[in-house]
């Protein structure tokens, strides 16, 4: 019953009230200090286990690599998690930054309790709460109070507010009777038992829970309003939501035919946690094929719950991902479509339905279009007049956070995925996000937008040596359409800017980061059936995946080293300069019929044909005019 | 010049030519939708596969009715010339009369008879679609049908292209080999006597002395 209940996660909820200890293991009602985790969960659970077994809390920052040899083949790069690795889309963390600016760069991500973030201990109440306060926790951390972040997080249940400045470091010591002020977070002592304990409303993450770091997660009749800070949503549109996006307060362009919901596994009352379950959980775990014995079809033997509760790996299951190799010692251990789902029993329908498994992603008919926006290019090759890099989206009509921006929606790019050496590779769909940055010192770095804005930018506008270089229609400030070093001159100009900053060696850099999309996912009724959508000369594969609106001249961005997909095509510009990529799937060694064909054969095979055609019949003209001729003779 | 009728084609014979004419001709028209969907909208795609299939497995099916007939038959003995150097003559004379004879109202170079109806050109273009083509164009299309039961080896990534345009080869070769192989029946004694034969199995023979008789 337990373990149904475990499963099932209706234990949220059940979880008995908690005192909560500060790091001298006292009750915090009673000292005022923050929160910590390692006592107060560490009553019962063991928490140092738990933050040593969380990729979460590590972000493989206790892998780091020599300069050169991370697996993204980046001369900067350090390592392959978020502090370690440059980041041109999201945080622009610069590998080897100090301390307090990565704290500050990655604060909305950071979980607390891996060696990225000293100060912070594992914060067990943003992902087992019903209603942390990210805000409140991420400002702790960029305002430079770590420490307190574990504690800020607890005002979403009402348990804590902010001391009034004046009375920060203020000694009261009272019983129940009033609020103890030792720090900038004060306790709601009336919300605490006379033991000092309180109900945390303690169970397993929700989807909203892993939405306040990954993307924009939605349930409920409230409007959805898409998270661009989530780094799903932001680079690869996800959105898992059970409402159906015909509902949607979202502009989206023909919703009203999208009966669909946005994710078919949130309509089907999955949560994160089902697919991405903790690594021994024993309702959930089984031991991967590769390494259980052939002749054994299950093992009986389980983890005891009371031995799951006390140490429940917070390495949870994982799929691969297209880009990066963060924690990819936990790459596949994520139930695979397959693993729940018998697609033979449902797709009786499909012709050569072994080849078509074979050879897709279920992801590829499943995620026939997706309806938020996301990253298009970022060009960290010039500031706004605000020092933000120049962003495009995709799939949006105007600014994405704007609700009246019509959201049309855009196709993914169908790639060659090799998710594990041997492997097959498999068309998967994915979003292809192009950055584009400068480069310079000693050893070579990249400049993030801060620096840049520092040498770009004076006063309330830009450096005039900028201005006379992009000011095309002399207005003083630069439209939109100026924000591009689209010939040598923008470019010399600007790298003439970042000399004089005292930018050593500054030279463009340019590159695209492929995003897997595996959310989003749609039942039958909205997904791929049609042949001709990919069989066909126009078809999915066929036409181009737009990568930049545009690029300096004479950049070609390549694919970061680390990526498990296969960029085989050829990236050509368009006569207004946009980037193209066209996919060209012979050469990863797939075969589309209807759209796949050898130009120059068949142009050779229909000059046969035609030649064919007239030889035979000026062969036959001059037989008839034989005729004729004999004929008139006798 | 004497007339008289010959009975050239069994009735095996004829039906194993037109079955395997119309197979042909469907499998162009249908492999020519599959490879450009969009250019023959008006054909259903996955209708044009399965009619491209379903007639694959008749001419197959055909092509080993066929090959056991002529060999057991001994008809095969028809695609193969008896003397290389007479072969290799007459096929000069039959080039000449095709090139220039043809159109001065020449009489044909060889004699067609019951058992040698091949002239060399015509034997050695059928031996060549018959032996050669025909084969690599069913081998192509069966390992294409059986890719998906075979993943690390047919279906392995690589092969099927390879498979394709081997087989893309060979649509356009009986492409234009259909087209002259039409436009020669037309050089009987008559435009249409050829066609009427393999559809009656009768010819009308003309003899003239200066014909070189194929001896059979």
């Amino acid at each position: 019953m337990i373990a149904l209940l475990l499963a099932t996660g209706a234990l949220a909820g059940m979880h008995p009230p908690v005192t909560l200890l500060g790091a001298d293991w006292l009750p915090v009602v009673e000292t005022g200090a923050p929160v910590s985790t390692a006592a107060t969960c560490g009553q019962c659970h063991d928490a140092a286990w738990i933050a040593g077994h969380s990729y979460h809390s590590a972000m493989d920052f206790d892998r780091q690599v020599e300069a050169g040899t991370a697996p993204s083949g980046r001369p900067w790069d350090l390592g392959t998690g978020p502090g370690t690795r440059w980041s041109p889309l999201l945080d622009e963390v610069v590998p080897g930054m100090d301390a307090a600016t990565l704290q500050e760069r990655l604060g909305p991500y950071l979980v607390g309790g891996g060696s990225i973030s000293p100060d912070m201990e594992m914060n067990c109440f943003l992902c087992h709460t019903p209603s942390p306060d990210n805000a409140a926790r991420v400002e702790d951390i960029q305002g430079g109070h770590p420490e307190w972040a574990l504690t800020a997080t607890l005002q979403g249940l009402g348990l804590v507010h902010h001391t009034p400045p004046d009375q920060v470091g203020v000694e009261v010591t009272g019983e129940g009777e009033g609020t103890l002020t030792t720090g900038i977070w004060s306790y709601n002592l009336d919300r605490f038992s006379p033991e000092g304990a309180v109900d945390l409303q303690l169970g397993q993450p929700t989807s909203e829970n892993c939405g306040v770091c990954h993307g924009t997660v939605h349930s409920g009749n409230d409007a959805l309003l898409l998270d661009f800070g989530g780094r799903g949503t932001r680079s690869a549109g996800r959105v898992f939501s059970p409402q159906r996006i015909a509902s949607s307060s979202l502009n989206v362009a023909g919703k009203e035919a999208l009966g669909r919901a946005w994710d078919v596994h949130a309509e089907r009352m999955l949560e994160c946690t089902d697919c991405h379950y903790s690594l021994n959980h024993p309702a959930y775990y089984q031991e991967s094929d590769d390494t259980r014995p052939a002749y054994l079809r299950f093992d009986g033997r389980k983890l005891a719950l009371s031995d799951y509760l006390y140490r429940p790996s917070h390495d949870f299951a994982k799929g691969y991902s297209a880009q990066g190799h963060l924690a990819e010692g936990r790459d596949g251990s994520m139930r695979a479509c397959a693993d729940c789902h018998d697609a033979s029993a449902t797709h009786e329908w499909l012709p050569y339905a072994d080849q078509h498994f074979a050879a897709l992603a279920c992801e590829s008919c499943h995620i026939p279009e997706v309806y938020s926006p996301a990253l298009s290019s970022v060009d960290l090759s010039l500031v706004t007049a605000a020092g933000e890099p120049v962003v495009h989206w995709r799939g949006v009509e105007g600014i994405p956070t704007d609700p009246a921006s019509l959201v049309t929606g855009w196709r993914p790019v169908l790639l060659p995925r090799v998710d594990r050496p041997g492997a097959r590779p498999k068309l998967t769909p994915h979003n292809l996000i192009t950055s584009v940055s400068w480069i310079a010192g000693e050893p070579a770095k990249p400049i993030d937008s801060l620096a840049l804005s520092e040498a770009l930018l004076q006063g309330q506008g830009y450096h005039p040596d900028v201005l006379k270089a992009l000011d095309a229609d002399g207005s003083g400030s630069l439209s939109e359409g100026e924000l591009v070093l689209d010939t040598e001159a923008k470019v010399s100009a600007v790298q003439a800017r970042l000399t004089a900053a005292g930018f050593v060696n500054p030279t463009l850099h340019t590159e695209v980061e492929a995003f897997g999309i595996h959310h989003g996912v749609t039942g039958s009724g909205y997904a791929t059936k049609e042949c001709t959508t990919c069989h066909a000369e126009d078809g999915r594969t066929g036409v181009g995946f737009l990568l930049a609106a545009a690029l300096p001249p004479g950049m070609t961005p390549a694919l970061v080293g680390d990526s498990n997909v296969l960029l085989d095509g050829e990236v050509t510009r368009t006569d207004d300069g946009a980037v193209i990529y066209q996919s060209n799937l012979f050469r990863s060694g797939f075969y589309l019929f209807g759209q796949d064909r050898l130009s120059l054969l068949d142009i050779f095979g229909l000059l046969t044909v035609v030649g064919s055609v007239f030889g035979l019949a000026g062969h036959g003209g001059l037989r008839y005019l034989g005729a004729l001729k004999r004929r008139k003779r006798s | 010049m004497s007339k008289n009728m010959v009975y050239m084609y069994t009735p095996w014979e004829r039906i194993w030519h037109w079955t395997q004419a119309g197979s042909i001709l469907t499998l162009l028209a249908s492999g020519l939708v599959v490879h450009m969907p969009r250019t023959f909208s008006f054909i259903p795609f996955d209708a044009a596969v399965d009619v491209h299939n379903a007639v694959a497995i008749l001419l197959l099916v055909n092509a080993v009715f066929g090959f056991t007939y002529y060999v057991i038959s001994g008809s095969i003995k028809q695609y193969f010339p008896r003397h290389l150097g007479d072969h290799l003559r007459d096929f000069y004379a039959q080039a000449l009369y095709y090139g220039y004879g043809i159109f001065m109202g020449a009489p044909h170079p060889v004699q067609k008879t019951a058992e040698r109806r091949f002239n060399p050109i015509q034997m050695t273009t059928y031996a060549s679609v018959m032996m050669g083509l025909l084969p690599m164009q069913l081998a192509t299309g069966v390992a294409l049908w059986l890719a998906p039961y075979f993943p690390e080896t047919l279906g392995a990534p690589g092969a099927i292209g390879v498979l394709a345009l081997l087989h893309t080869v060979g649509a356009w070769s009986f492409g234009a080999f259909v087209l002259g192989h039409v436009y020669m029946t037309t050089t009987g004694h008559t435009v249409m006597q050829n066609i009427v034969t393999m559809i009656t199995g009768w010819e009308e023979e003309e003899h003239h002395d200066d014909h070189k008789e194929v001896q059979a």
